[in-house]
């Protein structure tokens, strides 16, 4: 049961009969309690209703969308109230309690915008719905158990950085191949020669052919980039991820950069693998499935949360083999965390090493550096020391991992993306994947 | 191939619950009621159980509570001295309010009056009509009350005033008194002692002194033209009944006054003469006023009195309003939303940590050796010296670059040594001077511009 600002309105001036007629107070309260109850059994009710969620598709967040509910009124009578849709805060509800009006048999679609704040599955787990009687003066609530749930996807920032990557890789078509290894670099068609082109990718029978004609000019075979490489992203979701750089956590620093290289590998035409990991797998996704593999990757990838818990690295090599059996190109998105990653990573990496190439990309602090530069007092000394300190500890053990023949990433959170598609670029234009 | 095709398509159909349930999607009136019930069944059944325990203890507790009851079997009661008055042939009847303990008089006109004050006086009216009915001699009256103030105004006679409290020893055990001198009192004197604690009264005679001279003394236990008065009632409490003469005096007083023979000492009965007093007409009223008669003999009006009648129904409505407003403004839309907050934590709290630690200890050496070992690497970067150079080559490289003697360089990179923090603090900015000057003759940065952390990113790019 519920009152309204209104039977406080009419409690208020009742109070001028109680005074005008004191004796007959039992009276005015029996008014009273008459007039609510005959307001709470005349309004529709609540229970008769059946809520139907309507499904909600996906989106980035800080996008706006609409998420519908389905009321029908299956009572007697027409139920005039309110109802309010339970989103989560972030959900970002802005009319999550709204008018509601459905005639007896009738229905009606609660629309309510969202505009979410953060990247996951929000979810509404009830909506309230508050039936009013005909004089406005009280009423029953009732909380309908059916849950809604948005998907959130990651913002993807980074994308702005897609135009530029693509026209590189694009350019890599038709330029000479400067490194032939296996079978993977693919013939792709003959030109002139030009001053800097590899003297070993002259194509002599070919130019023989040429001098019959026009004659004088060299030709040399061109390659295309390697096609249908694989590319396996591994997503670290353990407690250094938790770390947050810059007001943001590592982890969606790392989802940028396994967004834009996944999107940037895929339309290359390399098979790219998505895991997010942590005890255990938490997340995965396969351009070999169908549909499109980024919204594929970024469906996955929305729900992964750091988890307060120690990676365990030593189920890597298991997860990539199980994925592929070829070499591939490895991304680990991790955190150059000295003590994790000398128990974690290190260990494994040799086994993953002899048959993959291995990429380890890190988000690094832009506050260390500063640090680094504050020395006005004995204080700030300290503090740009422990810094310069954490400094040469990821930098040892950036040597360490090169040392290892493994490929170091590091940089600022803004940067980390357009950093890593460099690398991969780089790789693939020498065709080293 | 075009960049848009990379938008992330939010067209999917992930998400979205789709209930199937026939009509209604929470349950029907009854069946919720029934489901709260079973819910709460256990609260309601201890609740149930709970008012059932209390009202059933409150029906079979027949026990009065009230200090010097006659039901009270407490050790501040009077239940032993009922119970053996009883048996001794006395009817007690109890009274609580004045019109009561008049109407009992009237009923039995040979019956004694005991008053016994525990706080609250009778109404004057009453008092004044048994004082005249004790001074005619027509009823017996015992006046007893732990305030001697209360007995003084009960008594209204000239000469007995309140005086000093009964002495107590340390532990609270009070002294024993025994019947004096003037003691006219039969039962008194063959009772011997009295024990208890309580207060006196100063008249010229009594029993019982704590302090008594040829003109009178103070006296717990005074007979006067109204009736005896006593100022110990704590001496026929269940506690101290036992003690001394206590029940003797107790016995004898209110047998003497059932007998209406408390005063007139010539027809008071015969020590150990039980017997002869045990008429079969042997009765005892006994009055506690209590604080409801104080109200209606209230001589002042209480303010209140003076309001409009419609202000106590008023209030009430009010009251109910604050009730209705609370509950129509209060009542939540349904159950709290609950937001799972994700984990996060600063990343250079591991960094701040340890620049606590090499603050507390003060490790200038530490901290020292640590900027200088980050200067050299930072330099043998930027100055493209290999991987590992040796320190002299970079501080020899760096002299070079920046002009500075090549002696003044080696010893901030190699041999200085700060001892105390204004050292450590000059020798990390040199340190960094060094850095600046060198990045600014490579064209890396400005004179005039602050070396911050984003030309140094920018350097890591470039080295990179």
């Amino acid at each position: 049961m519920i009152f309204t600002p209104r039977l406080l309105w009419v409690t208020l001036g009742l109070a001028l009969a109680v005074v005008v007629l004191p004796g007959l107070f039992w009276l005015w309260m029996v008014l009273l309690a008459a007039l609510i109850l005959a307001d709470v059994l005349l309004a529709g009710s609540p229970r008769r209703l059946k809520v139907v969620r309507e499904p909600v598709g996906p989106l980035r967040s800080s996008e706006t969308t609409t998420a519908g509910t389905r009321v029908e009124n299956s009572g007697a009578r027409a139920l005039r109230g309110w109802v309010k849709d339970g989103w989560q805060p972030t959900a970002g509800a802005e009319d999550g309690l709204q008018r509601l009006q459905v005639s007896a048999g009738g229905a009606t679609t609660v629309q309510v915008r969202l505009t979410p704040k953060r990247r996951g599955n929000l979810r509404s787990e009830h909506i309230t719905i508050r039936s009013i009687g005909p004089m406005g003066l009280a009423g029953r609530q009732v909380v309908h158990h059916v849950a809604h749930e948005l998907r959130v996807l990651p913002e993807f920032r980074s994308r702005r950085h897609l135009p530029s990557k693509l026209r590189r890789l694009r350019e890599l078509d038709g330029t000479t191949a400067v490194q032939l290894r296996g079978a993977g670099t693919e013939f792709d068609s003959l030109r002139d020669y030009v001053r800097g082109d590899d003297v070993r990718s002259i194509d002599w029978r070919a130019t023989a052919r040429r001098q019959d004609g026009a004659g004088g000019h060299l030709v040399v075979r061109t390659w295309r980039p390697e096609r249908d490489r694989r590319v396996i992203l591994c997503l670290d979701a353990s407690r250094t991820s938790a770390a947050r750089v810059e007001d943001e956590p590592r982890l969606n620093a790392g989802i940028e950069a396994a967004l834009l290289l996944g999107a940037l590998a895929s339309s290359a035409g390399d098979r790219v693998d998505f895991m997010a990991f942590q005890r255990q797998l938490v997340a995965r996704a396969s351009s070999s499935e169908r549909g499109d593999f980024l919204n594929l990757m970024a469906t996955s990838m929305a729900p992964v949360e750091p988890v307060l818990v120690e990676a365990d690295f030593s189920q890597l090599p298991a997860q990539v083999a199980a994925v592929s059996s070829h070499r591939s190109l490895v991304v680990v998105l991790t955190a150059l965390d000295s003590a994790s990653l000398q128990e974690g990573l290190l260990p494994v990496l040799p086994t993953l090493t002899a048959k993959h190439r291995v990429v380890v990309a890190s988000v690094q602090d832009p506050e260390l550096q500063r640090r680094g530069q504050q020395r006005g007092t004995a204080a700030q000394v300290y503090r740009a020391a422990a810094a310069e300190r954490t400094l040469i500890e990821h930098r040892t053990v950036a040597a360490e991992l090169s040392a290892m023949g493994v490929e170091v990433v590091e940089a600022a959170p803004e940067e980390l993306p357009p950093a890593l598609a460099d690398a991969y670029i780089r790789l693939k234009a020498t065709g080293k994947l | 191939m075009a960049s848009e095709s990379f938008r992330l398509s939010c067209s999917g159909s992930a998400g979205g619950t789709t209930m199937s349930a026939p009509a209604t999607t929470v349950a029907s009136t009854g069946a919720a009621a029934r489901a709260a019930l079973g819910r709460w069944q256990f609260w309601i059944a201890l609740l149930v159980l709970g008012a059932i325990v209390a009202v059933a203890m409150q029906l079979t507790s027949d026990r009065e509570s009230r200090p010097y009851g006659l039901q009270n079997t407490d050790l501040n009661g009077y239940a032993a001295l009922a119970q053996v008055l009883q048996h001794e042939g006395v009817t007690l009847h109890q009274a609580r309010t004045a019109a009561e303990a008049q109407r009992l008089m009237q009923e039995h006109p040979e019956a004694g009056v005991v008053v016994l004050s525990d706080g609250f006086t009778p109404p004057e009216a009453f008092s004044a009509a048994l004082r005249q009915r004790a001074a005619q001699d027509q009823t017996a009256v015992v006046w007893i009350a732990e305030n001697t103030y209360l007995l003084e105004e009960m008594l209204a006679l000239e000469g007995i005033w309140s005086a000093l409290p009964i002495p107590s020893a340390a532990t609270g055990i009070a002294e024993t008194l025994s019947p004096g001198l003037h003691c006219q009192l039969e039962f008194a004197r063959s009772a011997g002692s009295l024990q208890a604690q309580g207060e006196t009264l100063s008249a010229p005679e009594g029993c019982f002194p704590i302090w008594e001279g040829e003109a009178g003394g103070e006296y717990a236990l005074v007979p006067t033209d109204h009736g005896i008065a006593f100022a110990a009632p704590e001496a026929f409490t269940n506690r101290h009944i036992t003690a001394e003469g206590n029940a003797a005096v107790g016995l004898g007083l209110f047998r003497a006054a059932a007998a209406g023979t408390v005063v007139s000492e010539s027809t008071a009965p015969q020590d150990g003469d039980f017997a002869s007093a045990q008429n079969s007409s042997s009765q005892l009223i006994w009055y506690t006023p209590g604080a409801a008669e104080l109200l209606d003999v209230q001589q002042w009006s209480s303010p209140w009195d003076f309001l409009p009648r419609w202000f106590w129904p008023l209030a009430g409505w009010l009251l109910l309003g604050t009730v209705v407003g609370a509950v129509a403004y209060g009542r939540r839309y349904g159950p709290v939303v609950t937001e799972p907050l994700p984990v996060e934590v600063p990343a250079s709290e591991a960094a701040e940590g340890r620049a606590r630690m090499y603050s507390h200890s003060g490790a200038v050496t530490a901290a020292a050796a640590v900027l200088r070992n980050a200067a050299l690497l930072k330099l043998a970067r930027l100055l493209r010296l290999g991987r590992h150079p040796a320190a002299q080559i970079v501080a020899e490289s760096a002299a070079r670059h920046t002009g500075r003697p090549e002696v003044e360089v080696t010893a901030l990179l190699q041999q200085q040594r700060p001892a105390n923090h204004r050292e450590l603090v000059s020798y990390a900015q040199a340190l960094q001077t060094l850095d600046r000057e060198v990045r600014v003759q490579l064209g890396l940065c400005r004179a005039d511009e602050p070396s911050d952390a984003s030309t140094t990113m920018k350097e890591n790019d470039e080295q990179r």
